[in-house]
């Protein structure tokens, strides 16, 4: 293949991936009223292969979101209620006794929900610590270790999981470990006046929209393995690791928000979310390079859940998006060109 | 052209475009800072004097910051990839040229996305605007670089040489002034001196140093000014005086050249410009006795006279008289021997113009070298920068009573004129800068009122009548006068003793003896 053929094969891979991308964010948008930065980025996680955290009250379609994504691919689907009862086994699935015909009996493993491609991991947080933690290895390594025996999840692979920030009674915060596997934490606004109206007129309609299958599986995988091909520039790359050294309130140079109101800053995780999200959207805006814009454009989704916040960040009511403007600025006058700094 | 030729050809614009604004910025702050220290530095000569030539540090450092200024253009260039990142910044980009830049840097086969990102980089350089990108403005700080410039002109025109009194700097200011007026006053002097001696180089010098003294006398003048104005001085008076010894030489030598330099070490030693001086001036008297006696009356024999003639010619020929002399003085013999008195006149004539002449270059440079000691002395004052300026100990010494070391040349003005070493402190000289034990001035030598005359004593020892002029002072009726008589015994003595150890020619030693012997009788 020559120079020129593997030119025109990418730019037409560049063009059907924009294009399947607008068509999943339509499908979206088409059931989905307003909302649309958490629509842009919950398929911009989707194609990087990412998981993602909703967070929001109770009936702002989060859940509709998640299920009208399962629609628009075709892909399968499972949701599972976390509730204080509920156990590891009743997601990852368990060995079953059964007898044969014969009479014979043997184990049979019974898959759990969490064998679908596409998990509603709904109110999360209502489920103890143990059973969140089942989905530590199926998040991050797309398989599962039953009995002894480890099994793979099908490609691709995708959680969305939801939780309520307002009725924190009988709750289990998710563990920091387990938040870090997500690759965005998304928070579900409340619709605006006009939204509202649309949401009415839509559901309380004689035919409530539906979404339409728009891309498999197959495809899916492999846009999301054509988009890691997309090139970050070493400055670039700086960039995204200077942002994440800015969350920490260790380094002697660590921007003022982070010394004062962080315990934890982002983990090596937030880079690699900053730059595989980044390669993404880098695709959506019709470039086939990741941007210093990119990288800020997806700081906030991308490393709010993983800052941990001190005690006089929480007394104050510190948002992390505070932490994350700070960092960015560090990072920003850290990595600028000396021309372009005036020196 | 490979991508990467073709990308940094187009970025070359902004690279260069962003040299000259960096180099500008560090040449503007350069010139900020610059300028400041040479205002504080202005500032604190008000206070203290210290060598302050503003002239010739801007100057140098104008110069060291045009090519500080070239050098920074060459050290400020960026790299193509810093280049590519400001372009993506101002040209809103988006990375678009540092990432190729970068992709290039890494090597491979620009293919696949690689390739799209590249050309598509190239296709945004191209339509890249470098003076839109990269414009060359001035920096923030340039204002305050004029100012501070502006401010360092102004106090060039208006605030040099501007001391604050009390401070050193007005010590040393009033010490300036001081000077100037010891100048003014040694070059009327100098002029007076000259005008009356007709003293060729002297003239010449006397204009110069009462203009370096009015200048010294002008407002504002900085301590490194009026010191270089001093010693510019020093210099042309050191330059006349040579001169003035070269041409004396020349003379001595009868042209040759070969005669030693007054006061350096030769085949012999040389005679001090001061005995110098007075043996010229005994010749020249004794040349004008026998001249007058060459007059009609006087009953001179031609053997007497060229016997007399023959003495002065050998006597001469001892003191390294010039040879022109001393052949005038021949021809004027041979003449006197063959009864040619005319001729003989004709030639001791010659001889005596040579010989004032030479007299009168020789005050010339003693003059000059007077002049110039104090005009030194007057340096190092200034060079003390102050300290204890306007006191007694420093106090400059009055110009040279240059008169006595004019004219006939009769009176050097001090022995060893030649000579560096500043003279001891006399009746009305003060004490030395640097060397007084303070007290002041004591009062001035009081100066008889009597017309001055240039000679008193007329004729050669022992050679026929003496003409003594004497100056009858205010108030006295008759002069200060003792009848020739036989001396003391005591002094008879001391005479013989100083006669044995004085190395004296026998000539002259035989006529000093004559010329007691004529007075008095043998001792």
């Amino acid at each position: 293949m020559t120079t020129r053929d593997a030119d025109l094969r990418a730019a037409e891979t560049v063009e059907e991936f924009r294009r399947t991308f607008g068509l999943v964010r339509a499908e979206l948008g088409r059931v989905i009223v307003g909302h649309h930065d958490l629509l842009d980025l919950v398929v911009t996680a989707l194609f990087a292969g990412g998981h993602v955290l909703l967070e929001g009250v109770p009936g702002l379609g989060k859940t509709l979101l998640v299920r009208t994504l399962a629609q628009a691919l075709d892909l399968r689907f499972a949701r599972i209620q976390f509730t204080p009862d509920l156990m590891p086994a009743d997601i990852l699935g368990t060995n079953l006794l059964v007898q044969d015909e014969a009479g014979r009996r043997r184990f049979e493993f019974q898959p759990g929900p969490i064998f679908a491609q596409i998990v509603l991991a709904d109110e999360i947080n209502r489920a103890t610590p143990k059973t969140q933690s089942a989905l530590l290895e199926a998040m991050q390594e797309h398989s599962v270790s039953i009995a002894g025996e480890s099994r793979r999840l099908d490609e691709p692979f995708f959680v969305l999981a939801t939780q309520n920030p307002i009725e924190m009674e009988g709750t289990y915060p998710l563990p920091e470990a387990q938040l870090d596997r997500f690759l965005f934490k998304l928070r579900v606004p409340f619709p605006a006046l006009d939204e509202l109206r649309e949401i009415a007129d839509r559901t309380t309609g004689p035919e409530p929209p539906e979404a339409q299958r728009v891309v498999d599986g197959a495809a899916l995988r492999r846009f999301q393995a054509f988009a890691r091909e997309v090139p970050a520039a070493s400055h670039v790359q700086e960039y995204a690791a200077r942002l994440v050294l800015a969350t920490h309130p260790e380094p002697a140079e660590a921007p003022d928000a982070a010394r004062r109101f962080v315990r934890y800053g982002a983990s090596p995780r937030g880079l690699q979310a900053l730059l595989r999200a980044g390669k993404v959207r880098a695709l959506t805006q019709g470039r086939v390079h990741v941007a210093t814009d990119d990288v800020v454009a997806l700081a906030a989704p991308a490393l709010r859940h993983r800052i941990l916040l001190n005690f006089e960040g929480e007394a104050e009511g510190v948002e992390p998006e505070r932490v994350i403007a700070d960092a960015i600025r560090h990072a920003e006058a850290q990595t600028a060109p000396a021309a372009a700094r005036g020196l | 052209m490979t991508e990467s030729g073709e990308l940094h050809r187009l970025l070359q614009p902004v690279a260069r475009r962003l040299a000259i604004t960096a180099a500008v910025r560090l040449l503007s702050r350069a010139v900020c800072l610059t300028a400041s220290g040479l205002l504080v530095l202005a500032l604190v000569t008000a206070v203290v004097p210290l060598p302050f030539p503003l002239l010739r540090l801007t100057v140098a450092l104008a110069t060291a910051l045009v090519l500080g200024a070239a050098v920074a253009v060459r050290w400020c260039r960026p790299t193509g990839l810093a280049a590519a990142r400001v372009a993506d910044r101002r040209a809103a980009l988006a990375d678009r040229l540092g990432t190729a830049v970068d992709l290039l840097a890494r090597g491979g086969p620009p293919a696949g996305l690689r390739g799209l990102q590249i050309r598509d980089a190239l296709s945004a350089a191209s339509r890249l605007e470098p003076r839109a990108v990269a414009p060359i403005r001035l920096p923030k700080d340039a204002w305050l670089a004029v100012a501070l410039c502006l401010a360092l002109a102004g106090w060039a025109r208006f605030g040099a040489g501007l001391a604050i009194p009390g401070t050193p700097a007005g010590r040393m200011a009033a010490t300036i002034h001081r000077e100037g007026r010891v100048l003014v006053d040694l070059g009327r002097r100098l002029n007076e001196t000259g005008r009356a001696g007709h003293l060729p180089e002297t003239l010449r010098a006397a204009p110069a140093l009462q203009e370096a003294g009015r200048r010294l006398e002008a407002p504002r003048v900085g301590w490194d000014d009026a010191l270089g104005q001093v010693r510019e001085v020093v210099r042309q008076l050191q330059a006349a005086q040579d001169s003035v010894r070269r041409r004396i030489n020349e003379a001595m030598s009868g042209g040759r050249g070969d005669r030693p330099s007054a006061g350096t070490p030769g085949n012999q030693p040389a005679a001090r410009p001061n005995e110098e001086a007075q043996r010229i001036e005994a010749a020249r008297l004794a040349l004008q006795d026998l001249a007058a006696a060459l007059g009609p009356g006087t009953g001179m024999s031609a053997e007497e006279l060229a016997r007399r003639l023959r003495a002065l010619s050998e006597s001469l020929g001892q003191v390294g008289a010039p040879p022109s002399v001393r052949e005038g003085l021949d021809r004027a013999r041979r003449a006197a021997e063959g009864g040619e008195r005319g001729a003989s006149a004709s030639a001791m004539a010659e001889a005596l113009q040579d010989l004032q002449g030479i007299e009168r270059m020789l005050g010339d440079e003693q003059t000059l070298g007077e002049a110039r000691r104090q005009v030194q002395q007057s340096a190092e004052r200034i060079a003390q920068r102050g300290g204890g300026a306007g006191t007694a100990q420093s106090a400059p010494q009055g110009p040279p009573d240059t008169s006595r070391a004019a004219g006939s040349g009769s009176n050097a003005p001090t022995p060893g004129g030649d000579d560096t070493t500043p003279s001891p402190p006399g009746p009305n000289q003060g004490s030395l800068a640097g060397r007084g034990t303070g007290g002041t001035l004591g009062a001035p030598t009081p100066r008889l009122g009597g017309t001055r005359t240039q000679s008193r004593l007329e004729g050669l020892p022992a050679q026929g009548t003496t003409h003594v002029r004497e100056i009858v002072g205010p108030g006295r009726a008759a002069p200060a006068q003792r009848a020739a008589g036989r001396p003391p015994a005591d002094v008879a003595h001391e005479i013989d003793r100083a006669l044995s150890q004085d190395p004296l020619p026998p000539s002259y030693l035989t006529l000093v003896r004559r010329y007691f012997e004529t007075q008095g009788g043998a001792p």
